[in-house]
């Protein structure tokens, strides 16, 4: 996080934008140049390079099967996406979205069945409805904000409490944040966005089977469509799958084969044992988000790597930029720039200061609100609240120290020398004491209370 | 946000991923064949079974607040379980009786398809077939105490472990020419304690004038019997038996930790629970130990089993502590035990499971119960002439 954080896209028009309108009266695809007639050449066909694409998707699929991978609703979710596949592949540009937007419906109602789907369905209708209504914008956020406040009240059972459980949850999980997204979209918007867009937004097919599920910009989901070369863009999806289904292999071993439990806690060894593998259960949240973006990549949406490194972070500033890329960009977008830009004519460590305190306020108040919806329970607490706390404070701490430091080339950047034996001695001792505050924390987070988890480091000395 | 950028092909990725669904099918080696299974295993932890712990974001990712140790409905529905598959309560087969010792029993006389079989049960309330409560001539009659792997929870009718025994036990009389019938009763309500199991002896099984009883224990009960006791206390309801008064009084709960509120719920959600688990394995030697006096002086024979669920909450390590306590038990009261956790150590979860969200065993399972039983029950010294009345004439043809 700083100042140094941009806006994540070139100012080029999509694609899409670019090509529309397409032109009428045209039916057949040109075979031999693989393109409808105005389609962008990013989408150009090659059944010699999908063919195996769709063959690695297939041994995924078997592995995801095998290995029950997130349960049978992920491995529905991976069948549609299998099957729409080549369909999808195979339409003509402007139908792909509209396409991909009714393959994420069938989603939902494979995995929710046709009730709770219907209900969800209407609701969603209403709220993206209002932010097309022809009025204001602040109109508009207000009715979406009393909507959703009246949903809240049906999420704690004071009206509909017939509604199951489950639509609050899917509700919230498309919502929640990619709403605030999307308003804040709207507010700088020129022209009122494409349906299809916005539908293509908030049902996203792997969506419904994570439902703690990553904050994906609007403008980045947009922009990244069809932005590169659709069997590049697959590829980097199938890269990013495989990444997640190991992780979450990764997972379920340290899950059910390492972990010991806080009790078990006896001595500093067993202690260093606990905060590892209590800290890598993160695995699970990290290989889902692998296999959500590497879905929609198969898609021809091309995103950013939602996690980059996160075990390797030298200090809390390289943590919060590496864990959870999507949150901490969310953040900065809606929190950290504009307070930063509120108090630009402030000294630097000031502006700094405040617009860091404030993201970590509401990142804590936003995990609160994150677990209302998907939990039905606000969850806050005292370990909790410490938790946040101190790693504002350090990452703080760390913004106001790196600011003042020049900036210096990296290990590894083009042109640097070879690494001393300091160097690297210096990094990998960052890197291990980020590992273990973050991973000491960490346990605080997901311990009982604040004095079960100081009895814990009592027995571990 | 940074879009990615470029080609990566990703051949290796490819070769990678193959060699990963090949390590899912072949055959391992035992220690990688545990490492795979943990790799495959939707089940909860050890830990998160026994203490609900697991973080905010295991929190988020299993969706609703649960019961401590238990899936919520959200991720049961992401795990894939259909609308129609619902936990035992909702399934509308049990009766309450929340002012009796035993909180429930299941409705008499039923028949509903139930998770896509025909759950029925009898006049008398078990999920068996009809009997009288008069025993007929020349019949053997086993009692058996349950709870829902014992009821046969999501198998059909025909398929449970209790009717494949009773099914062998007669067509074995035939083949050789023993002149007796046999019935083997179903007395087991899923969700029953040892401590309800135990009551359904005097209340309900001993009118049926059995000939050998049948106590099935789970690795789960320390969680039904917390269950159990905290709610007859929650209820105030008496607790009838001497050695139940007397275990709650050995764990020291107190009036604090068992003072209700205006919801009727305790002020102390787990105050009472935490120290009934605590005394959990002295609850459970006095519990065998009155039914084994009983039995005695009905003159029965009282059989222990040990039934496991499928997975891995009850694998080999796991169950280890636990089965050990349970055999000292057993000795100390001079009374069988069959160990049958072992009767899906060979097989994959998925094999013996009911489905991925519920361990309960299916059909596979139950008949691997069964297979185990039958042997146990022929092999152990006496036990045959016991059931048939005689002496095995030359080698035992076990099932």
């Amino acid at each position: 996080m700083g100042p140094e954080i941009r806006r994540p896209h070139t100012a080029e028009l999509a694609p899409h934008r670019r090509y529309f309108p397409i032109p009428h009266g045209v039916d057949g695809l040109a075979s031999d140049l693989g393109l409808y007639p105005g389609e962008p050449e990013n989408c150009r066909r090659s059944l010699r390079r999908f063919l195996p694409i769709f063959a690695h998707m297939g041994a995924m699929v078997a592995v995801f099967g095998v290995y029950r991978l997130e349960g049978r609703a992920f491995q529905m979710l991976a069948v549609i996406a299998l099957a729409a596949l080549p369909i999808h592949y195979t339409l003509p540009y402007r139908r792909k979205k509209p396409f991909f937007v009714a393959a994420s419906i069938v989603g939902l109602v494979a995995v929710f069945g046709l009730a709770a789907s219907v209900i969800v369905l209407g609701i969603a209708a209403i709220l993206i409805g209002v932010c097309y209504l022809p009025i204001s914008w602040r109109a508009r956020a207000a009715i979406v904000a009393a909507t959703a406040l009246t949903l809240a009240l049906a999420r704690v059972g004071r009206i509909a409490p017939d509604v199951p459980e489950t639509v609050w949850a899917v509700l919230g999980s498309m919502f929640m944040f990619r709403m605030i997204l999307y308003l804040y979209e709207l507010k700088h918007a020129t022209k009122p966005e494409p349906l299809v867009d916005t539908l293509g937004y908030f049902f996203l097919l792997p969506n419904y089977a994570f439902m703690h599920f990553p904050v994906v910009d609007y403008r980045t989901l947009q922009r990244g469509y069809f932005a590169n070369e659709v069997h590049a863009t697959q590829q980097v999806g199938l890269r990013m799958l495989f990444r997640g289904m190991i992780q979450l292999l990764l997972y379920r071993l340290i899950y059910h084969d390492i972990l010991i439990t806080p009790d078990e806690v006896t001595s500093f060894p067993s202690l260093m044992l606990f905060l590892t593998a209590n800290y890598l259960l993160y695995l699970h949240v990290s290989g889902q988000f692998h296999l959500a973006c590497g879905m929609l990549h198969l898609f021809g949406f091309s995103l950013p790597e939602t996690h980059h490194n996160y075990l390797l972070a030298t200090s809390f500033t390289d943590y919060w930029r590496r864990i959870n890329i999507y949150w901490k960009d969310f953040m900065v977008r809606v929190v950290f720039n504009p307070v930063a830009f509120r108090l630009k004519r402030r000294p630097q460590p000031i502006a700094l200061a405040v617009a860091t305190t404030a993201v970590f306020l509401t990142t804590w108040l936003l995990h609160a609100y994150q677990s209302f919806w998907l939990r039905g329970s606000w969850s806050f607490s005292g370990h909790d609240t410490l938790f946040w706390g101190i790693l504002g404070v350090l990452v703080l701490v760390n913004v106001q120290v790196d600011a003042r430091t020049p900036r210096r080339r990296t290990l590894g950047s083009k042109g640097d020398h070879a690494p001393t034996p300091h160097m690297i001695a210096v990094r990998v001792a960052k890197t291990v004491a980020t590992f273990l505050t973050i991973a000491l924390l960490w346990s605080l987070w997901t311990s009982s209370s604040v004095m079960a988890w100081l009895t814990m480091l009592r027995r571990a000395f | 946000m940074k879009p990615t950028s470029g080609f990566c092909p990703s051949p290796g990725h490819f070769a990678l991923t193959l060699a990963v669904l090949v390590l899912g099918v072949i055959p391992l080696p035992r220690a990688l064949n545990a490492a795979r299974q943990s790799a495959q295993s939707l089940e909860l932890n050890r830990a998160d079974r026994e203490a609900g712990a697991g973080g905010y974001y295991e929190g988020l990712i299993e969706g609703a607040e649960s019961p401590k140790g238990t899936r919520s409905e959200l991720t049961l529905r992401l795990m894939g379980k259909p609308t129609e598959w619902v936990r035992f309560q909702a399934a509308n087969v049990s009766r309450p009786t929340l002012h009796d010792f035993l909180q429930f029993d299941l409705w008499p006389d039923l028949d509903q398809p139930l998770f896509g079989h025909r759950f029925t049960t009898n006049r008398h309330g078990m999920r068996d077939r009809d009997y009288t409560i008069a025993k007929p001539h020349k019949t053997f009659r086993i009692a058996l105490l349950g709870s829902s792997i014992d009821m046969g929870w999501g198998v059909g009718d025909g398929e449970t472990y209790e009717n494949l025994l009773e099914d062998w036990l007669n067509a074995h009389a035939k083949l050789k020419g023993i002149d007796r019938h046999y019935e083997v009763l179903n007395f087991a309500v899923p969700a029953y304690a040892p401590s309800q199991r135990y009551a359904s002896l005097s209340r309900r099984a001993a009118a049926f004038s059995p000939d050998m009883v049948i106590y099935s224990a789970t690795m789960l009960d320390a969680r039904l019997l917390e269950l159990h006791l905290s709610n007859l206390l929650m209820r105030k309801v008496d607790l009838t038996y001497p050695f139940v008064k007397d275990a709650i009084v050995e764990t020291g709960i107190t009036d604090e930790d068992i003072r209700t509120g205006p919801d009727h719920l305790f002020v102390h959600r787990d105050a009472a629970k935490t120290k009934i688990r605590a005394r959990f394995w002295p609850i459970i030697d006095a519990i065998v130990g009155a039914l084994a006096s009983d039995c005695r002086s009905m003159d029965v024979p009282l059989v222990v089993i040990a039934i496991p669920r499928a997975g891995k909450a009850d694998g080999p390590q796991a169950r280890e502590a636990s089965i050990a306590r349970l055999t000292g038990i057993a000795t100390r009261h001079a009374t069988p035990l069959i160990d049958l956790t072992g009767s899906f150590d060979k097989f994959d979860a998925s094999k013996v499971e009911l489905t991925a969200w519920d361990d309960h065993p299916n059909a596979f399972g139950h008949r691997r119960i069964f297979l185990g039983l039958a042997r146990g029950l022929i092999e152990q010294p006496g036990q045959y002439r016991t059931l048939f009345g005689e002496d095995p004439k030359g080698p035992i043809a076990t099932p």
